[in-house]
């Protein structure tokens, strides 16, 4: 049991390194299904190229979708927006911070895609297909006299140009297919690397407070699940009892909905105060009545965007 | 039962040993499949990029996550904007390179291990090779062949020239030995190169062998008691915060590092020979910090605190 608890510890850890390279793996492994079972590339000049990019280009944009709708963040952006704009005491984030919050979903939700389009890149079969039916390649392969070469292009794919000449531009095209794959991979890390370092540089928390908070969070989390949980048990019991016994329910302290919205905002970093996520903002209040909306000092910080992502039915419980 | 503990044991011990082996082993892995499944010379003008991509770019992708991966480059760069100071402090303006320098030395284990193998394997190399239009490489390459070679050497690899068979055989085999030659020649250099600056960064060292055991061991342990410790109070934390949400209280003070004190401990650790400190936390709790004690809850007097540890 020991053995498979240090298995699990080392999982734990890394478990959002390990996330990544999972979700890379079913990628490739979805782009191999998709090229094997699904793809038959029509082989006729009016089809190839539309059917290629379709292929590369739509799973791409399914993955990108997907990716703003399973983080939480989106949801705590958008729940209950338009019900606050509406109403002139509750301000939302000024228009700035939504901005800067859109724009980290999005750079967070371009990582699948772009793993999408680089593997299907490196399989070929894909861009074989589009560049076939392309006339620029066309004329770039065949050069300007060869009409022949240009008619028989798009039939490559499906090994079918008679010319042997002319099927020998299919590896031509699955190398540039493949170059163009790692490069995008290469460009792709390299852009990812910036980026964190840049958010890294710019933390106005020192690396063990990070490590720490991170900590805090997942901490929060779970028992926030587990209260959670307790509180409503109680709650739907003494409601059920109350209904079938019809009696009076008695008071249980519910946190009101005031408190809930406080602390479902975005968070922001105010360093007045070491705050690790709103609810300790809010329970640390110094009144009762206060709101902890805006203050003077409050910013959104991109290496702090973790704080927003646990939620009650998110936690990775094992 | 006892045996099979033994030696999860001694496995556990030698945790570095192993991350390099199953680093070696997954390189060797990939570069396997990579032959196998992806990779297909195309046999025309564009031999050299294609070889050259499949050699450089997995190595150029191994290189930057080893910098993702390495712990010391996000202390290193955290808040360093903010701060500029902590990582170029007076007098000490060289240790940030020094440092970039560690890291990346670390870093290039992977891709090293990659191009080696790449290169004992051969395919990527007599792709790359023979797409090459420089004259005075066809001229070394195409010494003593038929003429064809200078036209349709990009063509060897797939095996469809026009020259004869054995002569395309030959020059396939020539290639790969030196692609081979290449490998074995970089695996010898970077083993030889790494144990220079193992040994030269161990004659340098401040500290004598069995100390620097010690400090081994310590750090292991003091990064352990870290998690141990961060683990307790971010429990202690939250469950103060929830319990106090839920039932509508004011919450008890619990004490906690202050941004200074959390900005100190995360510095980079020098080694004073006059005061011996194992690490920056070390450091931190002897030396103390003066700061006049806050009403905040966030505040914890370091002042005399390592007295009471």
């Amino acid at each position: 049991m020991e053995k498979f608890q240090a298995v699990l510890d080392w999982y734990l850890k890394h478990h959002r390194a390990l996330s990544y390279g999972l979700v890379t793996l079913l990628t490739a492994g979805g782009e191999r299904i998709f090229s094997a079972v699904v793809f038959q590339c029509p082989c006729t000049a009016a089809w190839n190229m539309a059917y290629g990019l379709v292929f590369l280009l739509v799973p791409a944009l399914v993955l990108f979708l997907l990716g703003y709708v399973l983080s939480a963040r989106t949801w705590r952006l958008v729940t209950g927006c338009c019900r606050r704009a509406r109403s002139a005491r509750w301000r939302c984030c000024s228009g700035l911070r939504r901005v800067r919050v859109c724009a980290e979903l999005t750079g967070a939700a371009a990582v699948a895609p772009l793993t999408w389009v680089a593997v299907a890149l490196l399989g070929g079969s894909f861009y074989e297909c589009a560049a076939s039916g392309s006339s620029d390649v066309a004329l770039h392969l065949c050069g300007g006299q060869d009409e022949d070469c240009r008619a028989q292009l798009p039939l490559v794919p499906c090994g079918k140009a008679e010319a042997a000449k002319v099927q020998d531009f299919l590896p031509v095209l699955r190398a540039q297919s493949q170059v163009t794959g790692w490069l995008l991979i290469a460009a792709v890390i390299v852009g990812l690397l910036i980026c964190t370092c840049v958010s890294r540089c710019l933390s106005p928390v020192s690396f063990l407070q990070l490590k720490f908070w991170k900590i805090y969070l997942e901490e929060e989390e779970k028992i926030l699940k587990s209260q959670a949980t307790e509180h409503a048990t109680e709650l739907a019991k003494e409601n059920v009892k109350c209904f079938f016994e019809h009696s009076r329910p008695r008071q249980l302290n519910t946190p009101s909905i005031k408190d809930w919205q406080q602390i479902s905002s975005l968070y922001t970093f105010n360093p007045n105060g070491q705050y690790y996520s709103l609810l300790h903002k809010y329970v640390n209040r110094k009144e009762e009545c206060d709101s902890i909306r805006s203050s003077e000092g409050d910013a959104v910080i991109p290496v702090l965007g973790f704080v927003d992502s646990p939620g009650i039915t998110s936690t990775p419980q094992l | 039962m006892d045996a099979f503990q033994g030696i999860l044991k001694f496995f556990l011990n030698q945790k570095t040993a192993i991350g390099y082996s199953f680093m070696a082993l997954l390189t060797v892995g990939s570069e396997r499949l990579f032959s196998v499944v992806a990779f297909k010379c195309p046999c025309s003008s564009e031999n050299t990029v294609y070889g050259l991509v499949f050699l450089f770019a997995p190595a150029w992708v191994l290189l930057i996550l080893g910098f993702f991966l390495s712990n010391k480059s996000w202390r290193l760069f955290t808040g360093c904007c903010v701060n500029p100071r902590k990582i170029f402090p007076r007098g000490h303006s060289c240790r940030f390179f020094y440092v970039l320098g560690q890291i990346t030395l670390s870093s290039l284990v992977a891709p090293v291990m990659w191009l080696s193998v790449a290169l004992l394997n051969g395919t990527f190399y007599e792709c790359a090779m023979s797409g090459t239009k420089s004259s005075r490489l066809l001229g070394l390459i195409c010494k003593g062949k038929p003429k064809e070679c200078w036209e349709e050497l990009h063509k060897v690899p797939c095996g469809k020239t026009s020259m004869l068979p054995m002569h395309g055989e030959e020059l396939k085999l020539s290639l790969q030995a030196q692609s081979q030659i290449l490998g074995w020649c970089l695996i010898g250099s970077a083993s030889f190169f790494s144990l220079l600056t193992i040994c030269y960064a161990r004659c340098r060292s401040k500290v004598s062998y069995l100390q620097l055991s010690f400090w081994k061991t310590y750090a292991q342990k003091e990064k352990e008691q870290l998690e141990n410790t961060f683990l307790d109070y971010a429990n202690k934390l939250s469950e103060r915060n929830l319990k106090c949400f839920f039932e509508n209280k004011r919450p008890d003070v619990i004490p906690m590092p202050t941004f200074a004190a959390w900005e100190a401990a995360s510095e980079l650790h020098s080694f004073d020979q006059s005061q011996q400190h194992y690490s920056t936390l070390h450091r931190v709790v002897e030396d103390g910090l003066e700061l006049s004690p806050e009403e905040d809850e966030t505040t914890m007097i370091l002042v005399g605190s390592a007295h009471n540890m």
